[in-house]
């Protein structure tokens, strides 16, 4: 595999440098015919063996021309052919085709602008800042004819400036923020950790469309955005609350099967179902508990050529649990207990629905969510005393989109603007959750490997003034 | 009752086959773009939207199974333009975005492009590509479509 490749591009490489030579040589050859051309009008007699010897000269080259031109055609049958033998082994399942690495990563500028005495002046940062949000690299792998592999991990400057906690002098505590700053002994150099975080991690399995396997941390296949993920791909900036917040795991850990049925000529049903550790303290290193996480999607897609209609739901239920373990026991024996400190049971629902027609793009998202206690902790100190009770989240937005019809002057370049309305309750027992924010916006895309996204969002609560806030922001997205 | 003259007989007759020429003609000009699968794919026959879910990948297998290896010819062709205008309904840039996403999305990557479909389609199993027919050999791989006339 590898002398394949390295052959292939050796074989490139005496290709461009064939064109090199070629280049040069019609440069020669031009310029010796327009010398030869200004010679015949001021010949001098005497300069007649010298024209017969630019002849001479002029015939060598163009066989060594026509030579290099002929090697040249050779070069590109081999390489042809040798492209071919790599796709042929490749199809036979002789050879993987190696790792291929590709990623995106984008920067923002960002501004916000509260209210004066709202909650939000003092959560929001008062500065406007750039800041490195996503830098993820794949690394995707294709083993055999069915049987591939994607990494896809995300580089980040975090756990810098992470605020474990507010000060809070009634209860004696102090402001605590993170500074992973090092000392390198050796050359007493000192720089700042940063992290990485695994988006997804699997195997695929794709042996037939109605019949597909992923085994490994793979993305929750529910809603548009979080299937379409990536900010090169996402019209908007930022991507919706329900993300954010996780009120549906962005991934989970475990298996899923999914398919593709035909109903229809440019229609597709899909299912997925999952089957994973659900939700936990833990979740991504081990389950601390036996009841596996399932969900259900279907999806039902007309993809036509004007016109293309999707709409979907994904059903999820799944349990968390949290335990502590302690010493029992030191003499005669040793012992440890296990002890369930929290439990509770997720019923999750996600609806969306996609229509996109001549240049304009409608989609919705909701998710409801119950949670149901049969282990409260006690209540989170910003909502109260007590225990938590159960509670119910419910998440959505519409988009509407346009991208302008500029194709005359923009060739493929292409200027979509939006506007979507979101609205987020995380805890409908909590009022200060509920939050309205329309959004308006503008998506430039000079090439296809980046966009140019502008912003200006307007949150607020809707039970009071406490969260009053425009944010601006301004975004470079980039696929590479 | 008055007879029909012979004459008119053979005028329709000469009208028909003329006809019938002009129709085959038409059916197998040498530009035609033609749509060819590899010897072991059962399939006789796709429609336009199957051709578009093969080569935008919506569509991962044949009906008997088998893996489908949609191949394209090479990118700034003619040939490779007129394809992806008239069955996929993009242009080049939409196509590079398109399977710019894919590959962030699912990691799905863009057909292979070679010069020689013809070779490409005949030597991998549950290929399929296209050609102008002039390119094609009987025998070699089968014709599934042939791509209506703009």
């Amino acid at each position: 595999m590898m002398s394949l490749t390295h052959r292939l591009s050796h074989t490139r490489r005496a290709s461009a440098l064939a064109r090199m030579i070629l280049a040069g040589l019609c440069g020669t050859l031009i310029t010796l015919r327009l010398s030869g051309g200004s010679a015949e009008t001021s010949e001098p007699p005497e300069a007649a063996s010298e024209a017969e010897a630019i002849k001479a000269f002029k015939a060598n080259n163009q066989s060594k021309f026509d030579s290099l031109e002929t090697r040249f055609e050779d070069f590109d049958g081999q390489l042809e052919e040798l492209e071919l033998t790599l796709l042929e082994s490749q199809e036979l399942e002789e050879t993987d085709t190696g790792i291929e690495i590709y990623g995106f990563f984008d920067v923002l500028f960002l501004k916000a602008f509260s209210k004066k005495g709202s909650l939000l002046e003092g959560l929001a940062w008062p500065s406007s800042t750039f800041i490195l949000q996503n830098l993820n690299l794949y690394f995707a792998g294709q083993m055999t004819r069915t049987l591939s592999s994607i990494v896809e991990l995300r580089f980040t400057f975090r756990p810098l400036g992470d605020e474990r906690q507010f000060e809070f002098s009634q209860l004696g505590l102090a402001y605590d923020r993170l500074d992973t700053e090092v000392d390198d002994q050796l050359s007493n150099e000192h720089f700042r950790l940063g992290g990485v975080v695994i988006e997804r991690a699997h195997v695929t399995w794709e042996p037939i469309d109605f019949f597909n396997l992923i085994a490994g941390y793979y993305l929750t296949p529910y809603g548009i955005w979080n299937v379409e993920h990536g900010s090169p791909v996402r019209l908007s900036i930022r991507p919706p609350y329900m993300q954010i917040s996780h009120v549906v795991p962005l991934a989970q850990l475990g298996v899923m099967a999914y398919g593709r049925f035909f109903p229809a000529a440019r229609t597709y049903l899909d299912y997925v179902v999952t089957v994973s550790n659900g939700r936990g303290p833990m979740d991504t290193i081990m389950d601390l508990d036996e009841n596996k996480a399932v969900g259900l999607k279907l999806k039902l897609s007309y993809n036509g050529n004007d016109v293309k209609l999707a709409a979907g739901g994904y059903g999820y239920i799944g349990d968390y649990t949290d335990i502590k373990r302690a010493v029992t026991s030191v003499f005669p024996s040793f012992g440890v207990r296990q002890e369930v400190t929290e439990n509770y049971t997720e019923y999750l629902g996600a609806f969306d629905f996609l229509l996109r027609a001549y240049g304009w793009r409608l989609q919705a998202e909701y998710v409801w969510r119950l949670t149901r206690y049969s282990l409260r902790p006690p209540r989170d100190q910003m909502h109260g005393p007590g225990y938590q009770p159960d509670y119910l989240s419910i998440f959505g937005y519409g988009l509407l989109a346009y991208t302008l019809p500029l194709e005359r002057w923009l060739d493929q370049k292409t200027i979509t603007t939006f506007v979507s309305l979101e609205y987020s309750n995380l805890d409908e027992t909590v009022d200060l959750n509920t939050t309205l924010m329309p959004i308006l916006g503008i998506n430039f895309k000079p090439s296809e490997y980046v966009a140019l996204k502008l912003e200006a969002a307007y949150i607020h609560t809707i039970h009071d003034d406490s969260f009053r806030s425009w944010i601006l922001t301004a975004q470079l997205a980039v696929a590479f | 009752m008055r007879r029909t003259p012979l004459h008119f007989y053979l005028c329709l007759t000469l009208f028909g086959a003329l006809l019938l020429h002009t129709d085959r003609a038409r059916a197998e000009d040498p530009e035609d773009i033609v749509v060819i699968v590899h010897k072991s794919v059962a399939k006789k026959e796709v429609t336009i939207a199957e051709l578009q879910d093969y080569f935008l990948k919506n569509r991962l297998s044949w009906p008997d199974g088998q893996k489908v290896v949609p191949i394209n010819v090479k990118e700034d062709t003619p040939l490779r333009d007129a394809f992806r205008r008239r069955v996929l309904g993009m242009t080049a840039t939409q196509e590079n975005r398109y399977w710019l996403d894919r590959k962030i999305q699912s990691g799905h990557k863009k057909p292979p492009e070679l010069g020689n479909t013809v070779k490409a389609v005949y030597r991998i199993k549950g290929a399929i590509g296209y050609t102008y027919r002039k390119n094609y050999k009987e025998g070699v791989v089968t014709i599934v479509f042939v791509l209506p006339k703009e």
